[in-house]
């Protein structure tokens, strides 16, 4: 303690000290800034000392040159292993800083191009969703370029139901007509039964002439033979005639019996059809109307998933933007890896500076002219620095919104 | 189909902007920097270059300078997309021949019609 303290007696070890620890107070504030109060305290204390230890030594002086002189280069080399130690301990620490900012760049890198990459997929298969989507619901092409859909299916096969419907109504209407000619038909063919009726009458008729004219032949003796004879054809031609008309009848018969059945028919199949096609139609036009309903669903399906995905684009959008932070946040880390480096030099400077103060044996005037030296050095460096600082880039967002565009 | 250069170091931003210009249409070839931008020139033709300013082994603005002495790209479009805000860079890549500034971040939308505008119809 004693060997200490008389180093501590020595002026110029204390000048250095001081001014070591001052210059190593205002580095760590600089880059520690909430240690600054302590450093202030931990440099004033030292100015205390500096100045008390000071005015002990000059009280003391005649006794304590002969010591300081002895302890002096001792002193001075502890001096300089002590500076050693505390630029290798903010060496480190600063090997440290840039390696975690080194690792946080290239983790942000890694991380946002992964990001990128996904949110590019995802936009590509909504992207695809939407187009399968509308596809499912766009109108097919015929064969012949035609446009056909569920739409056009639905009104193509109103139309055609409407057609069928009215050709079935015309023909229900046309078989009423029929139904009406066959009932004149069958009025017509009554009449002529009762015709017939009438030549049957006339048909006996003329078989009694011709039994009247074959007695009266036979009453005439030879004379009425030749009569007799005309008599006697008379009544085959009745009789032939009578034949023909019961033939004649029994056809009419025969064609008023079909003609019967077939107004029956005719009846039948313009009532039966007509209520049919009715409710067919009723039918197939409720379910054109769900189909309608069904293909409307679809399409309002689509369209909501249209929606949903250019909602999608707009936030992948602006995740692009967001993502874009990768490559600012990266300059600005250059930047302050570039400002760790600066530090570390300038420690650098300060070290040779010290070293140079510490190995100074020439006396006060020879270390002013050192100090001097040493502060237009770091004057130098400082201006250089501000130099690069001044061409190096300059990120100056702070968000992310996006930036101006200005064309020229 | 138009087809653009994006020159970028930023690996991000590259695919940023690609993946917007692909999606609009376009064809997009990508460079990591001014001297890999210029050879890309140098190869194919181009209707638009959208380029960064600070980049490695050659910046934005001596891209903008040796480009428009290539005869093919002496009145095409060529815009500047930075994080750079300083007005001395801007008016410098003005004077190289830069058609526009855009500062970064881009919103897609917004690039896209900045690209519409200065594309040759």
């Amino acid at each position: 303690m004693d060997v200490v303290l008389q180093r501590m007696t020595n002026p110029a070890a204390r000048r250095i000290l001081f001014a070591g620890a001052v210059l190593a107070a205002a580095l760590l504030a600089w880059w520690m800034p909430a240690s600054a109060p302590l450093l202030v305290l931990l440099v004033a204390g030292l100015g205390f000392w500096e100045a008390r230890v000071g005015g002990d030594a000059h009280g003391a002086r005649p006794a304590a040159d002969t010591a300081a002189g002895a302890a002096g280069d001792q002193y001075t080399e502890d001096l300089r292993q002590l500076l050693l130690e505390v630029q290798s301990s903010l060496d480190t620490e600063f090997r440290q800083v840039r390696g975690d900012l080194t690792q946080v760049r290239e983790l942000v890198n890694d991380a946002v191009a992964q990001l990128g990459q996904s949110f590019t997929a995802v936009n590509q298969m909504t992207r695809q969703q939407t187009e399968v989507s509308t596809e499912v619901v766009a109108p097919a092409r015929t064969a012949e370029g035609e446009e056909f859909g569920v739409r056009v299916f639905v009104s193509e096969t109103e139309s055609m139901l409407q057609t069928y419907v009215d050709t079935v109504i015309e023909m229900s209407k046309q078989s009423v007509r029929t139904g009406a000619s066959i009932d004149d038909i069958v009025d017509r063919m009554a009449g002529i039964n009762s015709l017939l009726d009438d030549l049957r009458g006339i048909a006996r008729q003329t078989t009694m002439l011709a039994l009247n004219a074959s007695i009266e032949a036979a009453r005439a003796g030879e004379q009425g033979r030749g009569f007799a004879v005309v008599a006697q054809q008379v009544h085959q031609l009745a009789q032939e005639a009578n034949t023909f008309n019961e033939q004649i009848g029994n056809q009419v018969k025969n064609a008023l019996h079909l003609t019967e059945q077939a107004r029956e028919s005719v009846s039948t199949m313009a009532s039966h059809d007509l209520t049919e096609s009715l409710r067919a139609r009723e039918r197939i036009g409720q379910r054109m109307h769900d189909l309608q309903l069904l293909d409307q669903r679809y399409e309002n399906g689509v369209q909501r998933i249209e929606s949903l995905s250019q909602g999608i684009e707009d936030e992948i959008g602006r995740a692009i933007r967001a993502l874009q932070f990768d490559d600012i946040v990266t300059q600005l880390l250059q930047a302050t890896e570039y400002g760790v480096d600066g530090v570390s030099d300038y420690i650098q400077e300060i070290r040779q500076i010290l070293g140079d103060l510490a190995g100074d044996r020439d006396g006060d005037a020879a270390r002013g002219e050192t100090l001097r030296s040493a502060q237009r050095a770091l004057q130098e460096q400082r201006e250089k620095r501000e130099q690069q600082r001044r061409n190096q880039r300059v990120v100056t967002q702070e968000s992310m919104q996006e930036g101006e565009i200005e064309l020229f | 189909m138009p087809r653009i250069l994006a020159v970028d170091d930023s690996g991000t931003m590259r695919q940023m902007v690609s993946t917007t210009l692909k999606e609009a249409g376009h064809q997009v070839v990508e460079a990591a920097d001014g001297q890999a931008g210029l050879e890309a020139a140098q190869k194919q033709p181009f209707d638009l270059v959208i380029t960064d300013i600070n980049m490695p082994r050659m910046d934005g603005l001596e891209l903008i300078k040796q480009l428009r002495a290539l005869p093919g790209f002496r009145f095409k479009p060529i815009l500047c997309l930075t994080t750079e805000t300083r007005q001395d860079k801007k008016q410098q890549a003005r004077a190289n021949g830069a058609t526009g500034w855009l500062v970064k971040p881009f919103k897609p939308e917004q690039l896209l019609q900045t690209v519409q505008k200065v594309l040759p119809r």
